[in-house]
């Protein structure tokens, strides 16, 4: 059993990830990630809800029919999502005003989705929540490296703005690493979305052949 | 005699064939299940095969009951064997679906009736929060002592939509007002706070909520750049309406490089903002 949670943290981070691997959830994977920080709370919130709908839909599987499977799925879902909306709104809300725009997008997320159908709605409520959650950390992962090779090469900052995010503290996460108007416009904009995932999807396959891997062809049903 | 407990059963098989679905017995016998009817719930378990053979006379009756009733309800003839009676129960469950979906539907939206109910009061709070804090940037602290937030007056702008204007007021008297402003930027409306001194001078302009390209047009906010505080201090007066414009429509005010669309945007919306002032002014500046 153990090595099977190991291997669903390994899937979820790294040999099955959501956005290089699976190529899933890519409208938020470009969307989202003009700056590292972006990427990084988008993905935080989308680990969250994977996390919470993934252990729901496993608590009820049980109970819901195959027939309605999708309509309950995208309930459980769009419910999560509410709740995170207006509970971060009430009591995080600095927090709420950088990513509020965002979160209701979750929904329209295929990768949660997809996780729901192919893993929760079989397995039992522990690896459920597990499979979810690192799911969405490796989203997180992804979103963050995207987010950050287009923020350096785009604005030539790293994290900037990370402390209206996490809190002052973090402000020395801020860093210049370009002049002012040095950065190379288009990266931010949606072309530098589509490069960039582009080129890393090449990184993540370039790295795994050189590990002797197995590539793994997308697909949402490729491990479950 | 209808029995009380069989009601649910009844008004399901009833809205079954109103509406055309085919109700199955299977949904009928779910439904007593649901509704916790000892007699249906172990006749039914029984005619499934889920429980163990009749082991006496009760079970034997309950079972028989339960047939009647389907009978009764699915209308099959008391002449027909007993069978066909298995073979109704065997109809597809269609009703069961939209039952689980609804039940779904119904505590998904209990939780969030619920979550809804207990965030009210501190999102509104927050919300309070953020307009005061905007209003503060356009409305010098040293110009009012009453809180503009509740100091409030509806009022139609130039395109009949309704705004809302917070006055700011010293001893009584109006010094000066601000109010939400509209401009059209390269994607999308780009919301503004104007404050206007009673004078007619400019206060402050700031940005509340656009979709301009980040790393161009954002540089109307305030954090990342001070374009927009040049405004501060000027009216119709100096300069005069015409030259309210970006220098590339002849005005006198820079468009910053890359962004043509965003600062004309904002400058219609101030624009706009100051005829709204000059029009209405008597009646903004009310008792000042």
């Amino acid at each position: 059993m153990a090595n099977d949670y190991k291997t669903i943290v390994k899937d979820g981070l790294w040999d099955n990830n959501g956005v290089f691997s699976m190529l899933l959830g890519m409208c938020p994977a470009m969307a989202m990630t003009t700056s590292a920080t972006n990427g990084f709370g988008m993905g935080l919130a989308t680990a969250a809800v994977m996390a919470a709908s993934s252990f729901l839909v496993a608590v009820f599987r049980s109970r819901i029919t195959q027939e309605v499977r999708i309509p309950v799925f995208i309930l459980i879902v769009a419910a999560m999502v509410t709740l995170v909306d207006l509970a971060m709104n009430a009591w995080m809300h600095e927090l709420y005003k950088v990513l509020g725009l965002f979160i209701p997008l979750i929904v329209s997320n295929c990768l949660p989705l997809a996780r729901l159908e192919a893993f929760a709605a079989k397995q039992p409520a522990l690896p459920s929540l597990l499979d979810g959650l690192f799911m969405g950390l490796g989203f997180t992962i992804a979103l963050t490296a995207i987010g950050a090779v287009r923020e350096i090469i785009g604005s030539g900052t790293l994290f900037a703005d990370a402390s209206l995010l996490f809190g002052p503290a973090f402000k020395a996460m801020e860093l210049r690493l370009l002049p002012t108007d040095m950065g190379v416009l288009m990266m931010i904009l949606p072309p530098g979305g589509f490069l960039v995932t582009g080129l890393l999807v090449v990184v993540k396959r370039m790295v795994d052949l050189r590990a002797g891997k197995e590539i793994q062809m997308g697909g949402a049903h490729s491990v479950a | 005699m209808l029995k009380l407990q069989r009601l649910p059963t009844v008004f399901v098989v009833f809205v079954g064939l109103a509406t055309g679905t085919r109700v199955g017995a299977g949904d009928t016998a779910m439904i007593a299940v649901a509704t916790k009817n000892p007699m249906l719930v172990r006749a039914w378990r029984r005619m499934h095969g889920f429980g163990v053979a009749a082991r006496n006379d009760w079970h034997r009756t309950c079972e028989a009951s339960v047939k009647q009733i389907i009978r009764r309800i699915m209308n099959v003839p008391d002449t027909l064997p007993a069978e066909s009676v298995a073979t109704v129960t065997q109809t597809p469950r269609t009703l069961m679906h939209g039952v689980i979906l609804g039940a779904f539907c119904l505590g998904f939206g209990l939780v969030l009736a619920i979550t809804d109910r207990l965030t009210l009061a501190d999102i509104a709070a927050r919300a309070l929060e953020d307009r005061q804090n905007s209003l503060s940037q356009v409305i010098p602290a040293a110009i009012h002592d009453n809180n503009p937030v509740t100091d409030t007056l509806l009022m139609k702008d130039g395109r009949d939509k309704e705004i809302t204007v917070y006055r700011a007021r010293k001893d009584g008297r109006v010094t000066g007002v601000a109010y939400e402003i509209y401009g059209t930027g390269y994607a999308g409306e780009i919301r503004l706070m104007l404050g206007v001194a009673a004078d007619g001078k400019l206060l402050g302009v700031r940005v509340l909520a656009h979709k301009e390209t980040p790393g161009l047009g954002d540089k109307i906010e305030v954090k990342k750049g001070d374009w927009i505080l040049r405004f501060s201090g000027l009216s119709f007066e100096d300069p005069p309406p015409e030259r309210w414009k970006v220098k590339k429509d002849g005005g006198q005010f820079d468009q910053f490089a890359g962004a043509t669309i965003t600062p004309r945007g904002v400058l219609g919306a101030i624009r706009s903002g100051l005829e709204f002032f000059a029009a209405n002014k008597a009646k903004l500046t009310e008792g000042s």
